[in-house]
């Protein structure tokens, strides 16, 4: 068990060494390959210990909120910028939920982040699939990809707001969240998205700054 | 009865209760702050922007206000939601899921949903709509036969967390009002247009739902509507 890390560590490592825009070879994804089962499998664990429930009424709930907003806002960009700020707000929140329940090696870096943002937390909560993609070269950025999206489950993008709206900005809120919460100030964004024709749900993570932990100059301990 | 299921066991897919708990949190505190006057310049400022006249807006977005409340399906159609008392924004979105939930399920049910008597509907709720919901059944069902129902439920789901709540995240009955908005949506849908008010009685995790009948009272001011005078 406490071999776990240092060798998702590694295994995240030599992943990031040797990924470029070229597909990977087999051989040396391996090592990276054999985590992702072990992390997915934690993340099935947590999945099936939680309380769960039924997730057309959590795609109804999201609905009535994200329509709620669709009324207020007269441009769908603010839509988005609403959904992420809403995200952003439950992530701080999640993080300790997830932290707490989820048994997940820590990050030990931000490039170890993304797998466990893939295989555990879209498992644990969302009780879906997603994958690591397209990890940029210096390891600041990847994406996150899955196929199946409990939220929009009912949705469907009227035609004026296919090329505005991304009905589920909320998630990059949440991942920007509960990130920020772990010292990595990040960016994330959609850059597909099923429901505006897409083949997949992709979500792009870039890391802004890793942030320092400090005392508050007020403490009064 | 039992061949118009609302089934209480998710039938095609999951996700952790967490993320329903979230979500109605934020759906709360996103209507509640609109409450709030830092907030309200902002719509101001907003109700500029929304000039329902001169935004295009979406086909499904104005036409059919059908799913508002029909007091509030007033003759000042433009101003819309925002003239609505935040927590009726809640009531509404409530309103909403219980809806769209039944119709969810009649999809996949046989549609022989008519004869059910008031009786019948109330007893979905209790039984699928909350088990499908919150995860039980209530705990007691009163009536007086005159359309008055009473919904009793000592350990609410959404109710949990609210006595470690701060004083600033509202009072407990703010989280009362989404699932009084859904009771609403699913009777409403089943034929049975009511009121239904949830308070929290006697402490936080337990819950009492008042439903009343609309039909009983809309027929009676219908006949007194008519009569010429």
């Amino acid at each position: 068990m406490s071999e776990a890390p240092r060798e998702r560590l590694q295994a995240s490592q030599t992943e990031r060494n040797s990924s470029e825009k070229v597909p990977r070879p087999v051989a040396t994804s391996a090592g990276a390959a054999a985590n992702a089962a072990a992390l997915s499998k934690i993340g099935e664990q947590a999945f099936q210990r939680g309380e769960l429930v039924n997730s057309e009424l959590a795609a109804l709930t999201y609905g009535a909120l994200v329509r709620q907003l669709v009324l207020d806002y007269a441009h769908p960009q603010q839509v988005n910028e609403q959904l992420d700020r809403i995200g952003y707000n439950i992530g701080l929140r999640l993080v300790d939920d997830f932290l707490a329940r989820s048994a997940a090696p820590p990050c030990r870096s931000f490039a170890a982040s993304a797998e466990i943002i893939a295989r555990v937390a879209f498992r644990m909560y969302l009780g879906v699939n997603a994958k690591v993609a397209h990890i940029a070269s210096d390891g600041s950025e990847y994406s996150i990809l899955f196929d199946s999206n409990p939220l929009a489950e009912f949705a469907e993008l009227p035609e004026p707001m296919k090329g505005s709206l991304w009905y589920s900005n909320v998630i990059c809120g949440v991942i920007r969240g509960a990130l920020e919460m772990v010292q990595y100030s990040v960016q994330a964004r959609f850059e597909r998205d099923i429901l505006r024709g897409d083949d997949c749900n992709e979500i792009r993570v870039s890391l802004v700054r890793e942030l320092e932990e400090r005392v508050p100059t007020d403490n009064e301990i | 009865m039992d061949s118009q299921v609302v089934p209480g066991v998710p039938t095609r897919g999951a996700v952790d209760s967490t993320v329903l708990d979230f979500l109605l949190m934020e759906l709360v505190a996103e209507s509640v702050s609109e409450a709030f006057p830092m907030r309200t310049t902002l719509t101001a400022k907003r109700g500029v922007d929304v000039d329902r006249t001169s935004v295009p807006l979406p086909q499904w977005h104005a036409p059919n206000r059908a799913w508002m409340k029909p007091e509030s399906a007033e003759p000042n159609q433009s101003s819309g939601t925002a003239e609505m008392p935040p927590l009726q924004r809640v009531e509404e979105a409530g309103f909403y899921v219980g809806e769209r939930l039944v119709r969810k399920e009649s999809e996949r049910a046989s549609p022989e949903q008519t004869g059910m008597t008031e009786l019948d509907a109330l007893k979905v709720v209790c039984r699928d709509i909350w088990r499908t919901v919150f995860g039980k059944q209530v705990d007691s069902l009163k009536t007086n036969h005159r359309g008055v129902y009473v919904i009793f439920d000592a350990s609410f789901r959404w109710l949990r967390y609210v006595h470690e709540m701060p004083d600033s995240i509202g009072t407990p009955s703010w989280y009362c009002i989404f699932p009084a908005g859904l009771i609403r949506g699913v009777l409403t849908e089943l034929g049975y247009p009511c009121a239904v008010q949830g308070v929290c009685e006697p402490a936080p995790p337990s819950v009492v739902f008042t439903v009343r009948m609309l039909s009983a009272s809309a027929s009676e001011s219908a006949t007194m509507l008519s009569d010429p005078p």
